[in-house]
């Protein structure tokens, strides 16, 4: 925690009214003189979304930072994080960045773990022309249209889960199913949140334009307390494949009642989020949820490293030892890796050279740097590239080389299976080992 | 008859006997303590982190997890009595329903603290029944057999205890309590136990469906306080038939329409039932 | 009420000597919490107690932002359309209420399930209100910004102190009026007010009216301010229990009590969430619990309820209205 503590150096001198001592300020990291560079870092710390990711996407920065400042920061100068808490909720979240910019004086954000934040941020971070560095909100309509400036996503947009595994099928139907990609019935369901709304409007849009009929499409709420009527209607529709969108709760709930009440598919394909967390996933259902598929940015784990471009394995290898030494998972969810990774491409792609070149970090020198950076595929330890599309672009602002991959379980890890250039072979249908196979 | 819809009845029946369980200790706790507990649902919520730590974390057996898990809501119901409410019991009831609220922040947050955000789950399961054309989830027929055997036992309390006796006494008529020389303190105690054991049993049951974390309250807490009003504050038999009825309401108009509306449904349902019967349901 | 204008006047100083943005945005926030506050206070303190403000906050919020993006009325028409449109909600929630003598817990239930009715609605009419993730009303250019009222930090403060201004007015108001008298009787014992001639429904509603439209206003203006709506932050059960917290806490009997109220849990939310920081996360609701505990043991009739009853020591009012029951 050396590079870490949010400062409350703004707040007191503006003389709020503290009754509770601030803490004491921490070491800032082995700093080796030059005054640190201060980034800001806003998660979900607390709160539902804390479980659902956004606690290990902070472990992941957190690591980023600390490496980076070991490594010599930039020049010698360290970063110091100056982190917050949003508590999955976007008053909070706005308050926060009230406090990061007016209070702290930041010129960067990161992090920002749900869309329903991004979305309000966005809107202020552009109006204050300050940059905000999106690492995990994932809604398209966060950028679309909005033509920012300042905002950017190094990450997957939302549009692209829905061509991951609408594409996957469409692939893999002929061959492995036997029926025709306009045939494959798809039944949707996803939680009401800016993150299933979002991903299974992409679903939905994509299957239409390969003409693949759509079942049965509904939400529900991620904290409804029973989904064995959506399971009953699912039964009755018939889907060959179910895609869900969903956090762990809704999972967990919705396989448990699918099992029970006599759901069976050809194929379930999970979009992130709680299926991301194979982990738990493992831990909850052992086999049952063997084979049964995701759509994500792949975790830098289920990569073959020696096929990056060059160093680029050794620094996911030394991500990988720090993180489990430190948080003990023995799969550690995607999140992770988008939290270290966009977090190490801000800090290395664009702070590094901004600094360099201007002396400074000012919002508009960290932008130049943003539009500027050009990493080819391979140059992350996600998989991706680097390019963000530039102002005038419908998504300006996203990186038009992030990459969103389908994943497969077998035996509690994940493997790529499509693009099938990046990966094997898919498993399809689900084998009649499994509890949820068709028969 | 759809055996799809005939499916959704019977989930809804047994959804209802998830639901029937709090909505019996809250009832019976404010048919008693003249108080609601805004934090009810979060108790619960305690008890289902006590089961997962035990079997999971202690690795102790499933059934004597279960049977710690009660003891400690109830301890927890106790404490909740005696630190909160009692001070409260003169005080306006808007004041006793946001001192528990304030409960229920609290509980939220010393989950958080020592349990992280994490989502947990026991990872046990039950084989499904089918029965005919329709499927019947065994882990949620054990739930409701449960629930049906916990409101036996409460109502055999009731009927053939001396205590059993006075706490229906006082939830018909507080006035009748000094008059019957039963020290009310005493009584309010012990149904403040039995509110927090039932708390505890429906842990057990839903613990076994639904992951652990913080917030999981919110599942079912809402709906569990329109439960108890919709049968008649402090009428146990009353919230308990309620239970199902509403159950059914979420599962069948979920089937017909979509699973948000069905809650726009049960809702709208809940006021319009109000407006016919202001003293709920099942008001005598 | 002599203090009131000195007051206001030098509240309304204040973005003169250019504070911190920070402390601006904390002072907006605290007033329209207070201005919702006290329209639930209106309610509260004749023992019409709410668990669904929320609600109302989100009819006005939502409907002047659709009426904006959509139809292209200003907020200038929006904001009073979109209160109008909620004090019929409430007038259509509370008449059969009062007719049909919904009280106490009861009606804090129905309120509650309202609250949740429309929060769902607006999660699922996502078509229309952006949903879970919420929608932005359309920005225009700086020429136009007066008449799409979209300011800067300053103008929304002073926005939000009239609006604030117009809250403790209807509350001065309602206190001079006969209305207030016939209420409180009516929260003492409905049945024998009626029998005196006081027309309980009538009055109740007068009331509703007002709370329901200063928490619409509250709601459209926190939208516009922030330039953000999304169904979790402005209905439901949260934040309905959050203006409920406020008022308690800070007094519902006392024009200002909600405003202190608001002051102090939005003081303690920031406060606590900043002290601790990242490292302690689960602490800050911890101590946020406890302390409303404590608040509602020690303080029942809040923090200027305690400075009120010193004042008045000696002769009584006519009755404090028992909230429920």
């Amino acid at each position: 925690m050396k590079a870490f503590g949010s400062t409350r150096r703004g707040l007191l001198q503006a003389g709020a009214a503290l009754t509770i001592p601030a803490t004491v300020a921490r070491a800032q990291g082995p700093a080796r003189g030059g005054d640190p560079l201060r980034v800001g870092v806003m998660t979900d710390l607390s709160g539902p979304f804390a479980g659902a990711g956004s606690q290990p996407l902070f472990w992941g920065a957190e690591v980023a930072i600390e490496l980076f400042n070991e490594r010599g920061g930039v020049d010698g100068r360290p970063v110091q994080a100056i982190t917050a808490d949003s508590q999955s909720k976007a008053d909070v979240a706005i308050n926060e960045m009230e406090r990061l910019l007016g209070q702290e004086r930041l010129e960067v954000v990161t992090g920002i773990y749900s869309s329903a934040h991004a979305v309000p941020l966005s809107g202020r971070f552009e109006q204050a022309r300050k940059m905000m560095w999106i690492t995990s909100a994932i809604a398209t309509a966060v950028l679309k249209d909005k033509n920012f400036r300042y905002v950017f996503r190094p990450t997957v947009h939302s549009d692209q889960y829905g061509e991951g595994s609408i594409s996957a099928i469409a692939d893999n139907a002929q061959a492995k199913l036997g029926i025709a990609p306009d045939k494959v019935k798809l039944g949707v369901i996803y939680e009401d949140g800016p993150y299933g709304t979002g991903v299974a409007a992409a679903i939905e849009a994509n299957a239409r334009q390969r003409n693949m009929p759509i079942v049965l499409k509904e939400a529900y709420s991620a904290t409804a307390p029973d989904l064995s009527t959506l399971v009953t209607k699912l039964r009755r529709e018939r889907p060959d494949i179910v895609l869900q969108v969903g956090y762990n709760p809704d999972i967990t709930l919705f396989l448990r009642q699918a099992k029970s009440g006599g759901l069976r598919f050809k194929m379930l394909i999970g979009h992130g989020a709680g299926w991301s967390q194979i982990d738990r996933l493992s831990e909850t259902f052992g086999q049952d949820v063997n084979y049964m598929c995701n759509v994500d940015p792949a975790a830098t784990q289920m990569l073959d490293w020696s096929k990056l471009q060059p160093g680029v394995g050794d620094l996911a290898k030394t991500f990988m030892d720090r993180f489990q030494a430190k948080h003990k998972l023995s799969d550690p969810p995607t999140h992770a890796s988008m939290g270290f990774n966009n977090t190490w491409i801000f800090l290395e792609h664009v702070l590094k050279p901004a600094v360099r070149k201007t002396g400074g970090m000012t919002a508009d020198a960290l932008r130049e740097a943003a539009l500027e950076v050009d990493v080819p595929t391979g140059g992350t330890i996600q998989g991706y590239g680097v390019k963000f599309a530039p102002p005038g672009n419908p998504m300006a602002g996203q990186n038009e080389r992030s990459i969103a991959v389908v994943m497969q379980f077998e035996n509690g890890k994940s493997k790529v299976v499509w693009p099938a250039a990046l990966g094997q072979p898919v498993v399809m249908p689900l084998p009649a080992s499994n509890a949820y196979a068709a028969r | 008859m759809d055996p799809f819809l005939l499916e959704a009845i019977v989930n809804g029946i047994l959804l209802g006997g998830v639901f029937a369980l709090p909505a019996l200790g809250l009832n019976l706790v404010f048919g008693v303590v003249d108080v609601v507990w805004l934090c009810y649902a979060e108790l619960v919520m305690v008890g289902m982190y006590a089961v997962w730590f035990l079997y999971t974390q202690l690795g102790w057996p499933l059934p004597l997890a279960f049977g710690a898990c009660l003891p400690v809501v109830a301890l927890l119901g106790v404490l909740l009595h005696l630190l909160v409410v009692r001070p409260l019991l003169a005080a306006p009831p808007i004041n006793q329903v946001l001192a528990t609220g304030g409960v229920l922040f609290l509980l939220q947050g010393a989950m958080t603290l020592i349990f992280r955000t994490d989502f947990r789950s026991l990872g046990v399961d039950m084989p499904p029944m089918e029965v005919g054309e329709i499927f019947v989830s065994g882990t949620k027929l054990a739930a409701f057999c449960a629930a049906l055997l916990g409101a036996a036992v409460l109502w055999a309390f009731l009927k053939f205890t001396y205590v059993g006796t006075a706490i229906r006494a006082i939830a018909r008529d507080r006035e009748v309590m000094p008059l019957m020389g039963v020290d009310p303190q005493r009584i309010y105690l012990i149904a403040s136990a039995v509110g927090g054991a039932l708390a505890g049993l429906a842990a057990c049951l839903l613990v076994v469906q639904l992951d652990v974390h913080p917030f999981v309250g919110l599942s079912f807490g809402p709906i569990t306080f329109m439960i108890c009003v919709m049968g008649g504050l402090g009428n146990m038999l009353g919230g308990f038939l309620a239970a199902f009825l509403m159950g059914i309401i979420v599962s069948v108009g979920g089937f017909w329409g979509t699973t948000e509306f069905s809650y726009v449904v049960a809702f709208g349902f809940f006021i319009v039932t109000i407006f016919a019967r202001p003293r709920g349901l099942f008001a005598r | 009420m002599r203090y009131v204008i000195p007051l206001l006047l030098a509240l309304a100083c204040i973005p003169l000597l250019s504070p911190p943005d920070y402390f601006i945005h904390l002072g907006v926030t605290v007033l329209l919490t207070a201005v919702a506050g006290t329209g639930w206070a209106m309610m509260g303190r004749y023992g019409l107690v709410s668990f669904g403000h929320g609600a109302f906050l989100g009819i006005g919020a939502y409907t002047m932002a659709l009426l904006w993006n959509m139809a292209g009325l200003s907020p200038w028409i929006g904001i009073p359309v979109a209160v109008g449109l909620a004090a019929l909600v409430g007038v259509m929630l509370g008449y059969p209420c009062f007719r049909l003598k919904v009280v106490g817990h009861y009606f804090a239930l129905v309120t509650l399930a309202a609250g949740e009715i429309v929060r769902i609605l607006i999660t699922a009419l996502r078509e229309h209100t952006g949903g879970s993730l919420g929608m932005t009303p359309d920005r225009v250019p700086a020429d136009q910004a007066f008449l799409a009222m979209q300011f800067d930090k300053a103008g929304f403060w002073w926005l939000a102190l009239l609006a604030w201004a117009g809250g403790l007015l209807a509350w001065w108001l309602l206190d001079r009026s006969m209305a207030s008298k016939a209420l409180a009787a009516i929260s003492e014992d409905e049945e024998a007010a009626a029998s005196i001639g006081i027309r309980v429904t009538r009055e109740k509603l007068r009331v509703t009216v007002i709370s329901t439209a200063l928490a619409a206003l509250a709601g459209a203006l926190t939208a516009q301010y922030r330039m953000y709506l999304n169904p979790e932050s402005l209905a439901g059960l949260g934040i309905s229990l959050q203006i409920v917290f406020g008022a308690i806490a800070g007094g519902m009997y006392a024009p200002l009590g909600p405003t202190v109220g608001a002051i102090i849990t939005i003081g303690l939310e920031e406060g606590l969430r900043i002290a601790f920081g990242t490292e302690f996360t689960g602490g800050a609701p911890l101590i946020y619990g406890i302390l409303l505990v404590l608040f509602m043991i020690y303080l029942p009739r809040g923090i200027v309820g305690i400075v009120e009853r010193k004042r008045r020591s000696a002769a009584a009012p006519l009755g404090l209205p028992v909230a429920a029951k």
